[in-house]
């Protein structure tokens, strides 16, 4: 089943996958810990983590209600409870499948009846075990959505205020507010509460011959979400416009397949395979969308940062890198580990496109497993350099700290930043009169053509020089090289809003 | 009953060669101006398929599809790709590729053959010439994969290429060595080669030595191979490809791109210079975008169809003269002066087809034209299918888009309005007949 990149379903699910298999949990701003747990506990017990994910969302939304039942049951009539569990079961935001999308929340708001009952109790008899049973459910409530209270949260809290406090009420309140009362929750439930269609289409089944082994971007994805860089990634590609952009990411993040409801934007850019619900399956010509390449060395060490969502060239450069066709072997191992393996040339070295988390060791198997460092590359992914040449086998072992466990931090990466980079563009220097290319004499007017140079706001540096500016548009700068420069090769540098453009290169004649 | 033929005297056997010889000199020549006859031309020009994704909607794999979209077009050359990267059926590098096969470990050029949709193309009794863009396969730890050229040349990739060419070429003596046809084993655009290698390992010195060894290993063995099997009439040549004529690999930036060298520096590279006069091949194949797209000075595509064909006969001049000497005798018993080949030539409907100063159909006419007066011996197509969309990458090479429909391209009222109509008048018509229909 694949889902959109909205689908917090999706992610719990994986996240229980990811404890089941790291020992780790996610963090918990991507997803609260319980519910992962749950599913995990019951994919021990052998219960598929989907199937998992539905059970507990249904014992939840269920045990919810029962607890209405029981809290309303102590002062009122047992119709009236009844009354009180069903208005509780048709509140907008229990209502499946919306409640079941956000199954955190759900699991959560179950233990808020369950937290007042325990509370009723210990009020009533203040035994030990009413009082754990209270500290419990309040730990319960927590752990099942320990971030910040959100509308969707309030709106909950309102709907189990306004259920206990009318039906303990009952009698005082007329039946007809009560009724009217009742009308316009079940009404906003049915017919305002957008449901989130947590499972956009079975895409992935149409293309079961392409998609072995290949990321699609645009599903939910808690890799993504765990990465800052591939999150803001995720973000350009989602929005409106900034399809070069938007393609120099998914070259960079070298997914098979994309998945989007943007036709307006992608469907010039690239072959729709199969549309389902709206949604497209796009099919992105990436050399090589294997989890392990083998990367230049070389190339490495000069690749620059990625400045900013929009940094053209630096996305480029990184593309170019990472993007290689030359492929090695990537075994998932049982545990917290997999291994990769090829036979490496002079320069050759893994690029892994796991992301780069605290916790893993590289291990060079054939080399008495001498341990090598991991690096994270500008997109958060590892990169490991045995640092030989031949048959080479490494083994990447997670074995974060207790701490990081049980309070998992997301790679040491920052979102980027949005803003837009100058670029001068290749060969794009010339004279001004007759466009001739270099050399240039000192002195000589000059053209400089590129991008996102702003008006007013931009000099160019020759050198340490800056330039004699005479005109700026927003692809064009006309400048006059210093007449004192001396012969020879010279870096030339746009400076627009604050941004540097990457130097260069032109040659000054004697 | 039949008349007794009349033995011609000593006499009138001078007179008649006398008065034939020139006429069929004069045929022979008016047909190479106008580029050749109609069936010569057939024998020459054809298509390429190249790696990508099977098309939308077919069950077929795509080189059976394209072999037989490519021969329904007329044309008896067809180019593809035969390596470990690709199969025809799964996508580039699919973790799948060739496990539905059942192939012997470790797959080689010579298996890969061996399977019938690729087998079927030189059984193919409408196809003369096959290229075959041929890449010894290596398992380097992900699966079948190129010769990896990353690497410095040395005696493991040279002993790969040499073992898997040779048997190749015997496999391709022994399954069609009384077929009359030719095969010719050629790489992919030499220069883009070397801007990659030069690129990952920094060192264009490192690129140029492995493209000169690994071409000279190519060749060396299948000469080996062609003079094992001196009575066949199977042809087997070893072509080198190129793209750049005019342009070179220069630095930029700590890394290389292709552009026009700068007169004052020396730094610059490209196979023509660098690799073509210090190994030995029997023809040269020409990548021919840098000629046919665009003056090489200023990379600017609108100008007139008919300059495409001066600027492609003005590269192909200068190819034949810097690669001349490296001819084989192979080489120059059977081409002769005209051993450079078109190895692709395309225009992509993206860029090409509304340009001010015209449209696609005009500038292949005149590219083809060119080609083939000049007396290239073969003109491959860029390609039976179109390629993926790619973002901003030029696109619509195909004559037929990736759904299989033949595009319909801009022409005058009555002339041939698609890339596989216009071969149907071509065919048929010749270059004259093509002008004439579409007033060019």
């Amino acid at each position: 089943m694949i889902t959109g990149p909205d689908s917090a379903a999706q992610i719990s699910i994986q996240a229980a996958e990811y404890v089941r298999r790291y020992g780790a949990l996610v963090p918990f701003d991507i997803s609260p810990p319980l519910l992962p747990l749950l599913i995990a506990a019951l994919a021990l017990a052998g219960i598929p983590e989907t199937t998992g994910y539905f059970v507990i969302a249904l014992t939840a939304y269920l045990g919810g209600c029962a607890a209405v039942y029981a809290l309303v049951l102590r002062y009122q009539s047992p119709p009236v409870a009844a009354f009180a569990a069903l208005l509780y079961a048709l509140a907008p935001t229990r209502m499946p499948p919306a409640s079941f999308e956000h199954g955190s929340l759900l699991l959560s708001w179950s233990f808020a009846p369950l937290l007042l009952f325990a509370v009723d109790s210990a009020r009533r008899n203040a035994r030990p075990g009413n009082v754990a049973a209270a500290i419990a459910a309040a730990a319960g409530m927590w752990a099942a959505n320990p971030s910040g209270v959100s509308t969707r949260e309030l709106v909950a809290l309102a709907e189990l205020v306004l259920v206990v406090f009318v039906c303990l009420l009952q009698g005082a309140i007329p039946r007809q507010v009560v009724l009217a009362g009742f009308a316009a929750v079940a009404g906003w439930t049915l017919f305002l509460e957008p449901s989130p269609e947590p499972v956009r289409s079975r895409l992935a089944s149409l293309a079961p011959r392409d998609a072995v082994g290949r990321e699609i971007f645009g599903a939910a994805s808690l890799a993504v979400e765990m990465n800052p860089v591939r999150a803001s990634a995720r973000d350009v590609v989602a929005g409106p416009g900034r399809l070069e952009e938007s393609m120099l990411w998914l070259r960079a993040t070298a997914a098979g397949f994309l998945l989007s409801g943007d036709h307006e934007k992608f469907s010039r850019a690239l072959d729709c395979i199969e549309e389902q619900a709206g949604w497209c399956l796009y099919v992105l010509p990436n050399p090589n969308p294997a989890p392990v390449v083998l990367v230049s060395r070389r190339q490495w060490k000069s690749l620059p940062p990625i400045r900013g969502l929009y940094d053209v060239e630096s996305l480029n450069q990184y593309a170019a890198w990472a993007g290689r066709p030359e492929a090695a072997a990537f075994e998932e191992g049982a545990g917290a580990a997999f291994e990769v393996a090829a036979d490496l040339g002079p320069l050759d070295m893994f690029l892994i496109r796991r992301n780069c988390q605290p916790g893993w060791r590289a291990l060079v198997v054939n080399d008495n497993s001498r341990e090598v460092p991991i690096e994270c590359d500008p997109l958060g992914f590892m990169v490991v350099d045995p640092g030989r040449e031949g048959e080479t086998q490494v083994r990447l072992e997670f074995e974060p700290s207790w701490r990081q466990r049980f309070f998992p931090e997301s790679p040491n990466l920052k979102p980027l930043t949005d803003g837009q980079f100058p670029r001068i563009a290749a060969a794009g220097i010339v004279e001004a009169a007759g466009f001739q290319r270099p050399p240039f004499q000192p002195g000589a007017s000059l053209s400089i053509f590129g991008h996102n140079f702003v008006p007013g706001d931009t000099r160019v540096l020759f050198g340490e020089t800056p330039g004699e500016v005479s005109w700026i548009g927003p692809q064009q700068i006309n400048v006059r090289l210093p007449p004192d420069v001396a012969p020879g090769e010279l870096n030339v540098v746009v400076e627009s809003a604050g941004r540097e453009s990457f130097a260069e290169t032109i040659e000054i004649g004697k | 009953m039949t008349k007794p033929v009349t033995p011609l005297t000593r006499e009138s056997r001078w007179l008649t060669a006398f008065f034939l010889l020139p006429l069929v000199c004069i045929f022979a020549c008016a047909a190479r101006a106008a580029g050749g006859t109609p069936e010569d031309l057939r024998g020459r020009i054809g298509f390429y398929q190249w790696r990508g994704p099977a098309q939308i909607g077919q069950s077929e794999d795509l080189l059976t599809l394209a072999r037989q979209r490519a021969v329904e077009a007329g044309g008896r050359v067809f180019r593809f790709y035969l390596g470990g990267r690709f199969d025809y059926v799964y996508p580039v590098l699919s973790p799948r590729r060739f496990a539905d096969d059942g192939m012997d470990e470790p797959i080689t050029l010579e298996r890969i053959m061996s399977l019938p949709r690729y087998k079927a193309v030189l059984a193919d009794p409408k196809i003369e010439a096959i290229v075959l863009t041929a890449y010894p396969v290596h398992d380097y730890g992900g699966g079948p994969d190129d010769l990896n050229l990353l690497r410095p040349w040395g005696p493991e990739l040279e002993r790969l290429e040499r073992e898997q060419i040779t048997a190749l070429g015997h496999w391709l003596f022994r399954e069609f060595g009384d077929s009359g046809k030719t095969v010719i084993i050629t790489n992919h655009e030499a220069d883009e080669k070397i801007m990659d290698i030069a690129n990952y390992t920094g060192s264009p010195k490192a690129a140029i030595d492995t493209f000169r060894g690994w071409m000279q290993t190519r060749f060396e063995a299948v000469e080996t191979v062609r003079k094992a099997y001196p009575n066949s009439t199977l042809r087997l040549f070893h072509a080198l490809e190129i793209a750049l004529v005019n342009l070179r690999v220069v630095p930029y930036r700590g890394g290389f791109r292709k552009a026009v060298p700068q007169p004052s520096r020396q730094e610059g590279w490209n196979a023509l210079y660098d690799v073509v006069p210090h190994v030995p091949f029997d023809l040269i194949s020409y990548s021919a975008y840098e000629s046919a797209n665009s003056p090489y000075q200023t990379q600017d595509t609108d100008h007139t169809p008919a300059e495409t064909g001066v600027r492609l006969e003005r590269d192909l001049n200068r190819i034949r003269e810097i690669a001349r000497p490296s001819l084989s005798a192979e080489g120059r018993k059977r081409f002769g002066e005209r051993f450079v080949m078109i190895g692709e030539l395309g225009f992509a409907r993206d860029r090409f087809e509304h340009l001010p100063s015209g449209p696609i159909l005009p500038r292949l006419y005149a590219a083809l034209r060119a080609a083939a007066e000049w007396g290239s011996p073969y003109i491959v197509l860029w390609q039976v299918f179109d390629h993926p969309l790619d973002g901003g990458e030029a696109w619509g090479f195909g004559m037929y888009d990736r759904a299989g429909n033949a595009p319909p391209l801009k022409a005058p009222e009555g002339g041939c309005n698609s890339i596989r109509k216009c071969l149907e008048v071509l065919f048929s018509k010749g270059f004259d007949g093509w002008a004439a229909e579409s007033e060019y």
